[in-house]
């Protein structure tokens, strides 16, 4: 470019010492082009506008959303071309290559620009900055300028039914059978039995009633509904390096399909996981946070839900707290809580024996296992013991 | 039609006006190099065809000699219309050969522009990065635009300086002279940006084809509406800005050192020596050889010295025969690639034609739309969406035409009348596609099958209901989605 300017100066110079109207315009073209059209492009370029809607988007794996955003020419100057290259994680990447919109812009003008995203895994990712890049029409210098605004993007974790990770798919918790008999869940058919006084005739059974020639009566299971609380063991120790990827991906899965399994059922659902949590999660989370610990108070609803799977989301691993630890510290806080469900990869020893201190308690504890099952005997223990083991996914079909 | 095929016409413009200008400055220098009018146009048909033609024929393996057929296709009217005046012939000869060269230099560039696979090596496309790619970057060396703008400023400078001898020479300038100056000047700063920014959109075009870009399907058209406002303040610019303004010239530098030059430093110098002690030219000469009688020595000497002389000629002879025999090799076997050539130019210039045709069909339905919309501007509908309801194509007159048209609007649906097709499986095809157009279809497509390969001639009014089962079936088609299969049938089928 040097060379050019110094080109431009010969021809001013020619220009001012011999005259004449060619000379003078070779002169002025070579100002208007390396000097005039540079400056005034570089300052003008810096007004451009590029509108980034600020919301966050939410989307589960396989999802795809084209995102707009619209640049804006302030100016009266025309842009040849504008090119845009916005930051894209790779893991919500359309296609091999990333995607690179060119476009020209009229005085005053504006563009809208969108770019696919699809969501290959979960996590939460900031789009941006946005790299800008400004050409003229001869191709003298390109200009790049950087789009500080963000854009988060939240992928939820994979949910599946509870059949494709080889558990029970009628598993039930939450809603248990009672030790006080004293509501009869009219669903839960127990059996049959001769007729006493005192029955509400609704409960008559008048098929068996028919073939038997005597009234017989519909015996109901006694049933009350309980909190659910998830625990997820993200304590990256506690995973075997070879398939630690794969394992804490699975784990997170499990955790976010049985969220969804309970909160479908119409049960209250918490979560606590000794987890850290993305840096650009959304912020009107109502969740609770110590060091290393993530909790989420049990609630009903699709909103508890969005905010279990956000949460589920954004977690990732530490290694500061144990999942002991974590028990030991939110052990206590569980109010109400009757059924505690633990991700975890492995039921150690250590595990097993906490889980048997809250059945003791009078909780039912069911530990969904990713890695390795240490305890075959609580293995497949009929439904509703007060702890159950479950190999998750072992053959099953997750595919993470 | 794609930036490439403005740029050979850009370029030619370009390769016109400057030789067309140094012409004229150079006419004013010296009166007996004047162009005549008649020679115009032939500077600016021959760069155009030297465009086009190196922008998409010419190759390493074309032929030498369609070259000087080339040039000699433009020569010879020339030569007879320059009143076969040998001294006029060559100076005309000359100004087309320039025009002839400085195109085919464009044309050969725009080739050399599109393999970008050959500097581009095994890098990968994805590595293709146009976003730094300018003058300004530290590669500028090797960005293929430079060659663009060296020429640019090379035409601009040679101009300049042909204009500044003539300023400086005080030649008078009529009107029209002036006007023609302003007017070819005008054009070559129009032209030159223009092919500045063509060729470059033309650069930019290729890479964004590598590296896949997403390019907005109105980049070219705002591009160029953009472009034609800097060229217009261009070329204002040019003509009404300022000239001739500062003070201190050349011309008055120069004054004002003469001036103190004979006020303060008036010494006179003498000759260092008068005239008479210089060796005078006319005395005999100081040096030569003594002339002496040649003895065997002398002899033996010529001996070897005509030995040395004539073995000399013989490599000189061999290398040239060698060189020839090469040459004439090669054009021979390039020149097994003409009748290839001949036929490409040939289906060239047949499909310039038919685009040309085309475009100026469009453009007179485009006025007689706009005139007859002007007249029901009250009754046309409008949609939000689309604006006005877009027209229909004014209706061929003849079966064939309308046979024409069926397929080429099926084409636009994703039903291509392959080559390989009769009318009649094409009608097949139609048939299958269009089920609630069936008995259109085979009306029309038996008419079709009477009207092109019978020799009965239709009654007008067979003729017009046939047309109307066209028109039918172009409705039909009208109706369809986009790649829409039928009944999952395909075309080629």
């Amino acid at each position: 470019m040097v060379l050019w300017k110094f080109l431009t100066l010969l021809a001013v110079g020619l220009a001012l010492l011999w005259e004449t109207r060619p000379a003078y315009a070779l002169a002025y073209l070579s100002v208007l082009l390396f000097f005039a059209f540079q400056s005034g492009q570089k300052r003008l370029a810096a007004k451009i506008e590029v509108v980034r809607p600020l919301e966050e988007h939410f989307l589960f794996p396989g999802d795809q959303r084209a995102i707009t955003l619209q640049v804006i020419n302030p100016t009266l100057w025309p842009f040849a071309w504008i090119s845009l290259a916005d930051r894209i994680p790779r893991n919500l990447m359309t296609g091999q290559h990333a995607q690179r919109p060119v476009f020209s812009l009229s005085p005053r003008g504006s563009h809208d620009v969108s770019f696919q995203l699809t969501a290959h895994d979960r996590g939460v990712y900031r789009l941006g900055p946005l790299d800008l890049f400004v050409g003229d029409f001869f191709g003298i210098r390109t200009q790049k300028y950087q789009v500080q605004k963000g854009q988060t993007v939240v992928v939820y974790p994979r949910i599946h039914e509870l059949g494709d990770l080889n558990l029970p798919s009628r598993l039930t918790f939450g809603s248990f059978q009672a030790l006080q008999r004293m509501n009869p869940d009219p669903t839960r058919l127990a059996g049959l039995r001769r007729y006493q006084m005192g029955d509400p005739l609704r409960t008559i059974h008048w098929p068996a009633t028919a073939r038997t020639q005597s009234l017989q009566v519909k015996q109901f299971d006694h049933t009350v509904t309980a909190t659910c609380v998830l625990f997820l063991n993200l304590y990256s120790e506690d995973y075997s390096v070879a398939r630690f990827y794969v394992d804490t991906e699975t784990a997170i899965a499990v955790a976010a399909s049985l969220a969804n399994h309970v909160i479908r059922r119409g049960e209250s659902c918490g979560l606590v996981s000794n987890a850290v949590l993305a840096q650009h999660l959304p912020g009107d989370m109502a969740t609770s946070q110590g060091e290393g610990i993530v909790q989420l108070r049990a609630r009903q609803g699709t909103g508890q839900l969005t905010q279990i799977l956000t949460i589920l989301a954004g977690v990732n691993t530490q290694d500061q707290k144990d999942f002991p630890s974590l028990l030991t510290e939110c052990g206590h806080q569980l109010e109400g809580a009757a059924v505690l469900l633990w991700v975890v990869p492995r039921d150690t020893p250590d595990i097993v024996e906490h889980a048997w201190g809250f059945a003791n308690r009078g909780r039912q504890v069911l530990i969904f296992v990713v890695e390795e099952v240490r305890h075959q005997e609580l293995l497949w223990r009929p439904p509703g013991s007060s702890l159950q083991v479950f190999a998750v996914a072992k053959g099953g079909t997750l595919g993470l | 039609m794609k930036i490439k095929g403005f740029l050979p016409a850009w370029a030619s413009l370009f390769s016109f006006s400057v030789v067309a200008l140094g012409a004229q400055y150079l006419s004013l220098l010296f009166p007996t190099l004047a162009v005549p009018l008649w020679l115009w146009p032939f500077l600016l048909f021959s760069a155009l065809q030297s465009a086009y033609y190196a922008t998409y024929y010419l190759s390493k393996r074309t032929p030498w000699l369609l070259c000087l057929i080339e040039l000699a296709l433009w020569m010879v009217p020339v030569y007879f219309l320059s009143g076969r005046v040998m001294q006029v012939f060559v100076w005309n000869a000359f100004g087309i050969f320039a025009c002839w060269i400085m195109a085919r230099g464009y044309g050969s560039q725009f080739v050399f522009m599109e393999r970008v696979a050959d500097y581009l090596g095994d890098q990968g496309a994805s590595t293709v990065s146009w976003e730094y790619e300018s003058l300004s970057s530290n590669d500028s060396l090797h960005v293929p635009m430079t060659y663009f703008w060296w020429r640019l400023w090379g035409c601009a400078f040679f101009l300049a300086i042909l204009a500044i001898v003539v300023h400086n020479r005080d030649v008078q300038l009529d009107a029209l002279v002036t006007w023609r100056l302003r007017v070819l000047g005008s054009m070559a700063v129009a032209s030159g940006l223009a092919l500045q920014a063509g060729s470059y959109l033309f650069r930019l075009q290729i890479l964004w084809g590598y590296a896949k870009a997403d390019v907005s399907a109105s980049l070219r058209g705002v591009w160029i509406r953009n472009l034609g406002i800097v060229l217009l303040l261009g070329v204002l610019l040019v003509n009404l800005a300022p000239v001739d303004y500062w003070p201190l010239t050349a011309a008055r530098m120069g004054e004002i050192i003469r001036r103190l030059a004979t006020r303060e430093f008036t010494i006179s110098l003498e000759p260092l020596d008068s005239p008479e002690r210089l060796p005078s030219a006319g005395g005999p000469p100081a040096m030569g050889f003594p002339q002496q009688a040649a003895g065997p020595w002398g002899v033996l000497l010529a001996l070897l010295i005509a030995l040395l002389v004539g073995g000399m000629a013989l490599v000189i002879l061999v290398v040239l025969g060698f060189v020839l025999v090469n040459l004439i090799g090669g054009e021979l076997e390039r020149l097994k690639g003409l009748p290839r050539l001949a036929v490409q130019v040939y289906a060239g210039l047949r499909d310039a034609l038919r685009t040309l045709m085309g475009s100026l069909r469009t453009l007179g339905a485009d006025l007689k739309w706009k005139a007859s919309s002007k007249k029901q501007t009250g009754s046309q509908e409008f949609s939000p969406k689309t604006g006005f309801a877009r027209r229909s194509a004014p209706l061929p007159k003849g079966v064939r035409a309308m046979f024409r048209r069926i397929a080429k609007v099926s084409a636009r649906k994703g039903l291509a009348f392959h080559p390989a097709q009769t009318a009649s499986e094409f009608g097949q095809v139609l048939h299958k596609h269009l089920p609630s157009a069936k008995n259109s279809v085979e009306g029309f497509f038996s008419g079709y099958q009477t009207v092109r390969y019978s020799k009965q001639s239709l009654s007008a009014a067979a003729k017009e209901h046939l047309l109307q089962l066209g028109e039918e079936i172009i409705k039909e088609i009208d109706g369809l989605e986009k790649g829409d299969k039928g009944n999952g049938t395909d075309v080629r089928e």
